[in-house]
């Protein structure tokens, strides 16, 4: 059995410590940099080692670490990206409403097709509409591809852009729609910059596609915090087409065996994935990281987690979700829906079909279900684990084309929903590590059906809270902080054990006799 | 030469800060190859508009025009640029 004895928590202190863990706890928290921390003990023979975990102290990590100068000089080179896909031709070149200059495929390196970038913005608006906006704030407006389509119906709208240059392609396309000028405000800001932005004066703050570009999760947790203060009660920040943090692997695997060579070996396409997640240099959230703000701030009532919808394979619907979370609102208490585990081989639309139809309830969930848009991403992972470190790509592709896709595509099962005169919702809050989904059909004439029905979905496991984003940009401070945490645990605790590593991560998880679950934190660590 | 050597230099500089020391010739792809991502590309940038005096709004932007080490010369010399 593990044990974790977290240093700062009353609850967590057992009646008779192992008391090398518990040292080790103390000692870290002793530390400025540490909020709490906890020492496991590895349990499996031959790995006997102690490991300890820390939640780090933001304030530590940005003022004496260094993370705020880093993150100005991210923020900066940022601004100047975006800035500089505007002095492209293609963008003055651009149709009202769709200049796209920027967008480009990480797979292709070249401009994402039109079709899915059409598509990406309309499944957007659409469901930014369901949440009946009226006042909205935008962070990270762009060149207007929301703003331009959802202002019309708005009676006020501000804008907010960190990027001249976007914002001046911006402005040249509103003085061509009339009216609009006269509710649209445009603020040229960074997204943290709340000044003189009134408290609860918007339905609804739009942060879509802009969160991967903030250069850490406390950047993040400021805009959120900011935003959650100037929504009314009743409304809805909207956060979205972020990319999961549970497929970055199999996103990295995806785009690099894309790029890849057929010569290309086993072994180097590995490095290369191992490279390019290193390497990453955008923020990348786990959906486990919106369910953890519910405790930061109770004025969040609600969260939603949808994976992306669309019928067009591209990196948006592979790898991508949109998190709402509503505001001081009165909602009903979450629908009592019973959801059913799926068979040994996985939902069929045949089976979810059979049940649906001797459904006497007027709701019923389908838990799990595989994903087919990452299904072949995800077998490419399993196949480079157990593969010849020489073996050729070449071969390993003709292999896996040789395999179907598992699963049911989402928009099979909207399909499915309509078809049998239900709603349906679809979620990704259990976090299920291969991107598998839940489902919630809602019969069209029950009360309990809406837009957004309070469904009482699957939840996910403790060790889903382990790690909730990446840290890009960050490993060198990161490292010296570990480094300096093992080097004043030595110090402190001389001649007594002390952790053989120590890794720094967004939450202890807790079990229900409130210890912290080393279980689970030993597992979500690799 | 000696703006090649300077660009050469920075750019050996930028691929090593990735942990990427290959060797590449004057005519190699850097970022539409992968080599370098667009955030890179503006320190390319950057580093044009301090040496060179290259003003980006004037010209207009392309990722082609500062792919290789012999696009990057040839922009120089197109915009009759100086150090």
């Amino acid at each position: 059995m593990n044990t974790g004895l977290s240093g700062k928590s009353e609850r967590a202190q057992p009646a008779s410590p192992p008391s090398a863990q518990a040292d080790v706890a103390a000692v870290l928290c002793e530390h400025p940099a540490v909020c709490d921390a906890v020492a496991c003990r590895r349990s499996k023979p031959g790995d006997e080692g102690m490991v300890a975990f820390v939640l780090a102290n933001e304030s530590y990590l940005d003022d004496v670490m260094g993370r705020k100068d880093a993150a100005s000089s991210q923020v900066r080179r940022w601004r100047k990206t975006y800035d500089l896909t505007q002095l492209a031709k293609t963008a003055s070149a651009s149709p009202l409403a769709f200049n796209i200059a920027g967008w480009n495929s990480s797979y292709t390196r070249q401009p994402l097709a039109p079709e899915d970038m059409q598509e990406w913005v309309q499944t957007t608006v659409d469901r930014i509409s369901t949440l009946a906006p009226s006042e909205v704030l935008e962070i990270g407006c762009g060149t207007g591809l929301l703003l331009l389509r959802l202002a019309p119906a708005c009676k006020r709208y501000v804008a907010v852009d960190f990027a001249p240059a976007v914002l001046m392609r911006l402005r040249e396309q509103l003085a061509q729609t009339g009216d609009l000028r006269e509710k649209v405000e445009l603020l040229e800001r960074s997204a943290d910059n709340f000044e003189g932005l009134v408290e609860n004066s918007f339905s609804t703050v739009i942060v879509n596609s802009v969160a991967q570009h903030f250069p850490s999760q406390a950047y993040l947790n400021r805009v959120i915090e900011n935003a959650i203060r100037v929504v009314r009660p009743g409304g809805h920040v909207f956060i979205g087409d972020q990319r999961n943090l549970l497929l970055l692997e199999a996103y990295a695997a995806s785009v690099e065996a894309f790029q890849a060579t057929p010569e290309v070996s086993v072994q180097e396409l590995r490095n290369r994935i191992d490279r390019r997640i290193q390497q990453e240099q955008q923020l990348v959230l786990s959906p486990s990281y919106f369910l953890l703000l519910k405790q930061r701030f109770p004025e969040i009532s609600r969260i939603e987690i949808h994976p992306r919808r669309g019928t067009r394979d591209n990196e948006m619907t592979r790898f991508r979700f949109d998190a709402i979370l509503w505001v001081k609102t009165e909602s009903p208490p979450p629908a009592g829906i019973p959801f059913f585990d799926p068979p040994g081989e996985g939902w069929s639309l045949n089976d979810m079909r059979s049940r649906l139809a001797e459904q006497k309830s007027d709701a019923v969930g389908f838990a799990r279900i595989r994903n087919p848009r990452v299904d072949g991403d995800l077998r490419l992972l399993v196949r480079l684990a157990s593969a010849d470190p020489q073996q050729l790509l070449a071969a390993m592709r003709e292999e896996l084309a040789r395999s179907e896709a598992r699963g049911i595509h989402p928009e099979e099962i909207v399909r499915l929903a309509a078809e049998t005169g239900y709603n349906v919702a679809i979620s990704w809050t259990a976090c299920y590590p291969d991107g598998s989904y839940d489902a919630a059909f809602i019969r069209q004439d029950s009360p309990k059906s809406s837009a957004f029905p309070s469904v009482n979905w699957p939840q996910p496991t403790s060790a889903a809270f382990v790690y909730c984003t990446n840290a890009p940009g960050q490993a060198e401070i990161r490292q010296r902080l570990v480094d300096e945490l093992l080097s004043h645990c030595r110090t402190r605790l001389q001649g007594k054990p002390v952790p053989a590593s120590l890794r720094l991560v967004d939450a202890l998880p807790r079990g229900a006799d409130g210890r912290v679950d080393c279980q689970a934190l030993l597992s979500a660590t690799r | 030469m000696e703006n090649k050597l300077a660009i050469r230099q920075f750019i050996e500089r930028l691929l090593a800060q990735k942990g990427d020391r290959q060797p590449f010739r004057d005519s190699d792809s850097l970022i539409l190859s992968g080599r370098l991502q667009s955030v890179d590309a503006v320190e390319v940038v950057v580093f044009l508009e301090e040496q060179w005096s290259i003003d980006f709004t004037q010209i207009g932007f392309d990722h082609n025009q500062i792919d290789s080490v012999d696009a990057i010369l040839a922009l120089i010399e197109s915009v009759g640029a100086s150090k």
